[in-house]
Order: structure tokens, then C-alpha cells, then sequence
């Protein structure tokens, strides 16, 4: 009787579940046909603007909860203000050094001896977080920075 | 790939830290992103991602040519080597080979005000210098030289200047920069066709320059334009008589009989804009008064009318007549030295009629 009930509570453990995935992609902006459209980033000079995009997906069986994704600024790349979105609900959050994130209007640096509202393009990360992520769906969040 | 290498082991040319040129082409920039979660309240492993290789960053050759002299260059005639002056500036994000090219407009461009009226000889002389004018390179037409990122060279272009242009003429020049893959010269041209994210492609980004003379933006060709402008003496001679005396009247209103003692002025004025040197005025003497010219000499700056025939006083300041010749021989020559712009100086000879 004993040995049943640890089978049970074995395979319910191993049910509960997310087989969560991320995938993160770079675009650029081009005009084909006179229509703008963001294909694969590629022929990328200083000043043109990439679109990273990081796709979640939930595959397990599972709701995940307390999603955080945090994505550095890439080296080279300034991020530009405004940009950071997410396809649902989430909470975006900077961070000026990678490690402590707030609002933009709590960033703060220091230039000449006074303190100023940090600028977006000093932004060195930015993080999401999304509170869930069920069974078998997708989101997305993305922001897009400038080469230097 | 090949032309990261090329990059890499090129010479780099040029004084440094002018301009700002952003990320140097063949970077590679990677994003990085790091996912954490919890299922039914427990953290699970943290997930990190990114996109792939990411990408390099490809060439922008971007450059510009600015003429330095602020205005005309001020020549004279048949001078020789005259000089202006450039900047081309390498603002892509590579260190980048150019081929110069120097031409005439002829098309009566406008260039600081001036419309371009007369051509300068060809073919030009240019020079270059890395070292921001202390020593200036021989440039060979159709080689290429390499500039660095962010760096510029100075140049120079020696024209020299027809004996026939004449003063206020304006001979406006193209100075023309094409980017070249190498030092043989060979033009630059932008990667056609879909970018492969694993190669630094080619993109010409530079601007117009001068539109008129044929470059569109993006063309991989830059050019700026200067100029020359003619300041030279404009000499005229004018010659004039009057009778001093006869053998009959005397000096009371003289006839032109033979026996009379004629004087003749000769004014060389000078309408330029700059002064004129070894001013000479030779004179054959007719042989109707022999060879009797005498009492030769130039004066300066002032030269009184003649009026009705009748000499009056010689006046103004006798100049040094150290090469005025000829007098009591058939051949005349006045020196009248230097001429001022906008000065009138007389020479005088005196002859009697045979």
C-alpha cells in the first residue's frame, strides 16, 4: 500500500510542469515594394536601428509564473527610448549598471557634479516581467537600440 | 571577410580623432537575453538565449572633401604652382583608400561668389599630407591612398596659370575623392544583391558633394570646389604731342615746321589691381626728326594734360632713367620700373623735325 502511493505522488510531481523556451532574434528595418518591413538584421552600419525580439514559449503542460526576462543592451548599441514593449501584460523595468532595475524616473547619473534623470540611451539593460505564461502559449517582448 | 583582412592589414594614413565614426566595420554584435521562472512557486533553471551569432557590422564608407581657402585663391598671370587647398575626411567606420581628382569647370559654376570665367593649364600637381601639413606626399593620378577612421588628409592642388587670363578672370577647380578598394585604385562599389549577415558587405554612404557635377549621394564619390581669381596689372599707353618751339615763332604758339622741337608724352597707366614691374616702352624714333631725341625721362604718378598743342612744364617726380636709352639715336626705350595699380606715369622724349 505504501509502495502504491509514492507511485502516485511520483507521477504527479512529474506532471506539473513548463517546458518553457526563449528565442531571441534581431531585425532591421528595409523598404521592399515601398513598404517598410523588419527582416533578418544584416547589413547593419552605425545608425541603423535593430529590433530585438525574445519569444516565449510555454510548451509544458503547466502555467508559468514570475517570468523575468533580462536582456543587456548589446555592446554597440544604444537603446532608444520608448521601444521596449511586451505582447501582453508586463512590467518593464532599466537598469543602468545590469544589476538594479527601477522606472526610468528613479535612474539617476551624475554629470558635473548633479544629478540627473538618467537618459534612455544609457540604459546598459532592460528587463520584463510577466506574471504568467499558460499552458501551450506564447509572448513576446522586444525593444529596439541604434548602432554606434 | 576579405575585408576584415584588408582593414587589418592595410596602412593607415592620416592624422587621428577628428571625427566621431560610430562602430568599427567587421564588430560583431550579439544580443544576449536570460529568462528566470518559477512553476507552482518553484524557481526553475534559468534559460539563456540570444540571436545566434548575431550580426557584423558592415562598412559605411562615408567621407567628405571641403575646400580650406574661404575664397579664391589671388594669382597673376603665368604664375606657376599655385596652390589650394583641401580637407578630406574619413568618416566611415573603416579605415578607407581614396583616388583624387582634380578638374576645370567650365560651365561658369559660381564658387565663393565668383562665376568661373577662364580655365587654369592642366594637368594639376597634388600633394597630400597625413601629418596634419608638415610633409606633403606626391600623389599619383589613379593610385589610391588610405585614410583611417576617423582621420583626415590635407591637400593640396598646384595649378599654374595661362599668361593669357587677365585681371578679375575667375578659374574655378573640382577637387573629386572616389573611394577605392586598394592602393592601384580601383573603384569601390557598393555589395549588391541580399547581405549575408556573416560578411561585412560594402554600403557607399557618403553625400552629395556637389551635385552639379554629376555625384548623387551614395555614389562612393565626394567633391568640393575652390578656385582662382586673376589680380595683374592692366597696362594702357597712350601717346600724345605738343610743340615746344620753331625757328620762327619761337615758343609763342610754335608751328610744326621743320626746325621745331616736338615732345612727346607717353602715359602707361595701370587699371589693374596690382602693381606692374620692368615696365618698358620702346619708341622708334621716325625718320623724319633724325636722330635727334633727347631730353628723355619718365615721371611718376603725374601727368598733365596736353591741351591745343602747347607743352606746358614737365611736373612731377623725375623716376631713376637708369634704363632709359636711345636719345640722339633712332630707337627709343623708357623705363618706367615699377607701375602702382591705379598709377599713371609719363615718359618724355623730345625730337626736332628734320
Amino acid at each position: 500500500m505504501k509502495k502504491g502511493f509514492l507511485s502516485v505522488l511520483l507521477i504527479f510531481t512529474l506532471s506539473a510542469y513548463a517546458n518553457v523556451e526563449i528565442k531571441s532574434e534581431s531585425f532591421q528595418e528595409k523598404i521592399i515594394n515601398k513598404q517598410n518591413t523588419w527582416v533578418k538584421a544584416a547589413r547593419v552600419i552605425p545608425g541603423t536601428k535593430v529590433r530585438y525580439i525574445n519569444t516565449i514559449s510555454n510548451n509544458g503542460a503547466d502555467t508559468a509564473e514570475n517570468l523575468v526576462i533580462t536582456n543587456p543592451v548589446p555592446n554597440h548599441m544604444r537603446y532608444v527610448e520608448g521601444s521596449a514593449k511586451c505582447s501582453g501584460a508586463c512590467i518593464i523595468t532599466y537598469s543602468l549598471n545590469g544589476k538594479f532595475f527601477d522606472m526610468p524616473a528613479k535612474l539617476f547619473m551624475i554629470e558635473n557634479g548633479q544629478k540627473r534623470v538618467a537618459k534612455a540611451t544609457e540604459y546598459k539593460a532592460i528587463r520584463w516581467v510577466v506574471q504568467t505564461l499558460g499552458a501551450k502559449q506564447n509572448s513576446s517582448v522586444q525593444f529596439d537600440a541604434t548602432l554606434e | 571577410m576579405k575585408k576584415i583582412l584588408v582593414i587589418a592589414s592595410m596602412m593607415l594614413l592620416g592624422f587621428s580623432g577628428a571625427y566621431a565614426v560610430g562602430t568599427v566595420a567587421g564588430t560583431q554584435v550579439q544580443n544576449s537575453v536570460t529568462l528566470n521562472y518559477t512553476v507552482g512557486g518553484i524557481g526553475q533553471t534559468a534559460i539563456n538565449a540570444n540571436d545566434g551569432a548575431g550580426f557584423l557590422v558592415d562598412d559605411k564608407v562615408d567621407f567628405t572633401v571641403a575646400n580650406n581657402d574661404g575664397a579664391q585663391i589671388t594669382v597673376t598671370p603665368g604664375s606657376t604652382g599655385q596652390i589650394t587647398n583641401w580637407t578630406l575626411a574619413n568618416t566611415g567606420n573603416a579605415a578607407q583608400f581614396f583616388k583624387l581628382a582634380a578638374t576645370n569647370l567650365t560651365g561658369g559654376e559660381i564658387v565663393y561668389g565668383n562665376a568661373d570665367t577662364a580655365d587654369t593649364s592642366t594637368p594639376y600637381t597634388i600633394t597630400y599630407s597625413t601629418d596634419g601639413g608638415t610633409t606633403y606626399n606626391p600623389y599619383t593620378p589613379g593610385t589610391a591612398f588610405s585614410v583611417a577612421i576617423g582621420a583626415s588628409v590635407l591637400i593640396r592642388v598646384a595649378a599654374d596659370i595661362p599668361l593669357s587670363v587677365t585681371n578679375g578672370q575667375v578659374m574655378n577647380i573640382q577637387l573629386e575623392a572616389t573611394a577605392a578598394v586598394d592602393a592601384g585604385g580601383t573603384t569601390l562599389t557598393a555589395t549588391s544583391g541580399p547581405d549575408n549577415i556573416g560578411s561585412v558587405d560594402i554600403v557607399l554612404a557618403e553625400g552629395t558633394g556637389i551635385t552639379t557635377q554629376g555625384n548623387t549621394p551614395f555614389d562612393g564619390k565626394f567633391s568640393a570646389w575652390g578656385g582662382y581669381i586673376v589680380q595683374s596689372a592692366a597696362l594702357a599707353v597712350t601717346k600724345t604731342s605738343c610743340v615746344i618751339s620753331d625757328p620762327v615763332n619761337g615758343t609763342t604758339n610754335p608751328k610744326r615746321i621743320p626746325g621745331a622741337v616736338l615732345r612727346y608724352q607717353i602715359q602707361v597707366a595701370n587699371t589693374g589691381t596690382s602693381g606692374a614691374t620692368s615696365v618698358t616702352v620702346a619708341d622708334a624714333i621716325p625718320t623724319e626728326f633724325g636722330t635727334s631725341a633727347a631730353n628723355l625721362d619718365v615721371r611718376s604718378a603725374v601727368c598733365p594734360a596736353i591741351s591745343s598743342g602747347v607743352c606746358g612744364a614737365k611736373t612731377g617726380t623725375v623716376e631713376t632713367n637708369a634704363g632709359t636709352t636711345g636719345a640722339g639715336t633712332s630707337s627709343v626705350t623708357l623705363d618706367y620700373a615699377a607701375v602702382a595699380a591705379g598709377d599713371t606715369n609719363c615718359g618724355y622724349i623730345e625730337v626736332t623735325i628734320q
